[in-house]
């Protein structure tokens, strides 16, 4: 385990040597100390210390082997497959490669250097970031459940949504290289700390909608080893229309006609496509991530029928 | 130790039980509303019209000849011609299509229309339905518009201040610019509340006929796409169609710099002495 420290902004400092971009790279998570600052509760608490000119300093104890044992737990977990997450991670890493304008629909090596004049209409997140690599996608699968960790560990067996988990990780795995460097100085004056809180809130605002559909797909594959990526939606009423999981028995069940012969009328939808379109991020992965989790729920079932 | 997947709390979907509650709901009011329009003596009245109005017209003549077809009757740009529809697309960005387009018009050749001639050329052929040729042709359509876009001839250009201007033919000697507030919601054609739109794309208002050629063509409502809001810089798109399981996308969005494949038009070569 290591750690650098970085003084990026004020880059004029001397007697501070440059790090060199590849070694940075292989640090996975970034702390940003830019915003860092006391807050009225920290003063409060220091001025009801005692003023002894000296600090007074907690025992010293050594929790190194709880440190590594809690590492090891999460390094496991990390390894084993956890289908949310796993999803929501493969957003980042694959789903922000998408550029629209390239002809093999990835960003390459110019991005972001052409994004001004993309005419893109849905360029505004996919100029902005690009994808996350293996490696940092490693990074992040183990950050967001070294948080989860320490959560039940403050709060006992309390449940986190694993897309906020994967979220609040990608917020610190994700600024070497990622972040375009042409906006974050002409629009963000170098403040990448605010680029990514847009980023972020993007991403959010973009990826809600399609989660329903991300989610009820993993879940029908976990749950009961079907992959499907369909859904059928109907209008519930003039105002409010419904979706569900696509089966083809419920497709018969809808084409039953009522008692006046009229059949209820559905559409059979595939919202991955057009939210690539709308989002610019891609989703073409899904369905084949889908079939792995039922692929790989089959062979545990064949192993533990041996 | 096996670890516990983390789960997230699933919202936004129904349940089986749900949505068949919903249909068994739903056929009930629609029972009730045919009982109260019998009541009202509407029933048959409306019943006729529908068959009146669901009856294809048979004006349009379409020929195969070799590869291509002939379509006779075409109503572009309020002139009736005859066209030929290619049976090979042409590939390539818009820019490439239009400036083919330019030298094969002098050689009588295929090229790019207007995303306003699509939609006559569409009309003539849902008008014409019932020949057993049409549906070869939709099929030939509809099959290549899932995989990809079909490019145009049209673009939109977004300004930031005043009106947007949607120019059919770009850069091409018949080029025509409607001046129009084009930027809004993306919306299915049948809601829309501004027919005008379509007017200036489609060169039709009649939002009702649009819908059910696609609804013949592609098997799916109509959908429209374009910039929801005004754009910083002035932003030049491309018009195109693309169809998939839930819409036809009516697509005023997408960059200029997309390659995808544009249906091959002509001029019917007896027709030439009278453009």
């Amino acid at each position: 385990m290591s750690a650098c420290n970085l003084n990026r902004v004020n880059g004029d400092f001397t007697g501070t040597s440059q790090i060199n971009r590849a070694l940075l790279n292989r640090y996975g998570v970034t702390f940003d100390f830019d915003y860092f600052d006391l807050t009225d509760g920290d003063r409060d608490a220091l001025d009801a210390m005692e003023s002894s000119g000296r600090p007074k300093l907690a025992p010293i104890r050594d929790i190194s082997d709880k440190i590594l044992a809690a590492h090891e737990k999460i390094k496991a977990a990390a390894s084993q497959r956890d289908p949310w997450l796993d999803a929501y991670i493969r957003i980042f890493s694959i789903g922000l490669e998408y550029c629209n304008k390239d002809k093999d629909e990835k960003k390459k090596k110019i991005w972001p250097s052409n994004c001004d004049g993309c005419t893109f209409a849905n360029k505004d997140l996919c100029s902005l970031v690009k994808q996350s690599t293996t490696r940092t996608a490693g990074a992040l699968k183990k950050f967001a459940l070294g948080i989860d960790y320490l959560i039940k560990l403050k709060y006992g067996e309390v449940i986190t949504d694993p897309f906020d988990l994967a979220m609040e990780s990608f917020k610190f795995t994700t600024y070497h290289g990622n972040l375009n460097g042409i906006s974050v100085m002409s629009k963000y004056q170098g403040e990448d700390q605010e680029q990514m809180r847009d980023v972020i809130t993007l991403l959010r605002d973009k990826i809600t909608p399609i989660r329903k559909y991300m989610d009820g797909s993993i879940d029908e594959a976990v749950n009961n080893g079907r992959a499907e990526t369909r859904f059928i939606e109907y209008d519930a009423s003039k105002s409010e229309k419904k979706r569900i999981l696509y089966s083809k028995e419920l497709k018969d069940d809808l084409e039953k006609p009522g008692p006046n012969k009229k059949k209820l009328t559905y559409r059979v939808i595939d919202p991955f496509k057009e939210f690539e379109k709308s989002t610019g991020i891609d989703m073409k992965w899904f369905k084949k991530y889908v079939d792995g989790i039922v692929h790989s729920k089959s062979r545990e079932q064949t192993k533990e029928g041996e | 130790m096996k670890h516990r997947m983390l789960r997230p709390v699933i919202k936004g979907l129904s349940t089986k039980e749900e949505v068949l509650a919903d249909r068994d709901r739903i056929l009930r009011e629609m029972e009730d509303e045919d009982k109260k329009r019998k009541r009202k003596g509407e029933g048959k009245g409306e019943e006729a019209e529908k068959e009146k109005g669901n009856e294809p017209k048979t004006e349009t003549r379409i020929e195969t000849l070799g590869d291509y077809w002939r379509i006779e009757g075409v109503n572009y740009r309020g002139k009736i011609g005859n066209y030929d529809l290619s049976k090979q697309f042409l590939k390539g960005t818009q820019d490439q299509l239009i400036a083919h387009t330019l030298n094969a018009r002098q050689n009588n050749d295929f090229g790019i229309e207007s995303i306003a001639f699509h939609q006559s050329l569409f009309t003539t052929l849902y008008n014409g339905r019932n020949n057993p040729q049409t549906e070869e042709i939709r099929k030939f359509i509809d099959d290549e518009m899932k995989p990809r876009w079909l490019l145009t001839s049209t673009r939109i250009r977004y300004n930031p201040k005043g009106k947007d201007l949607v120019i059919h033919n770009y850069n091409m000697p018949d080029k025509e610019e409607i001046p129009i507030n084009f930027v809004g919601g993306d919306e299915w054609v049948k809601d829309s509340k501004t027919p005008i739109i379509y007017q200036s794309l489609l060169g039709t208002s009649d939002l009702k006929q649009i819908n059910e050629v696609y609804q013949w063509l592609n098997k799916v409502p109509a959908y429209l796409w374009r910039l929801n809001s005004k754009p910083e810089n002035v932003v030049e798109s491309v018009a195109g169609l693309d169809a998939n399981s839930n819409g036809v996308i009516l697509s005023c969005d997408g960059g200029a710099g997309s390659a995808s494949a544009s249906l091959g038009v002509r001029r019917a070569r007896e027709n030439l002495g009278m453009i």
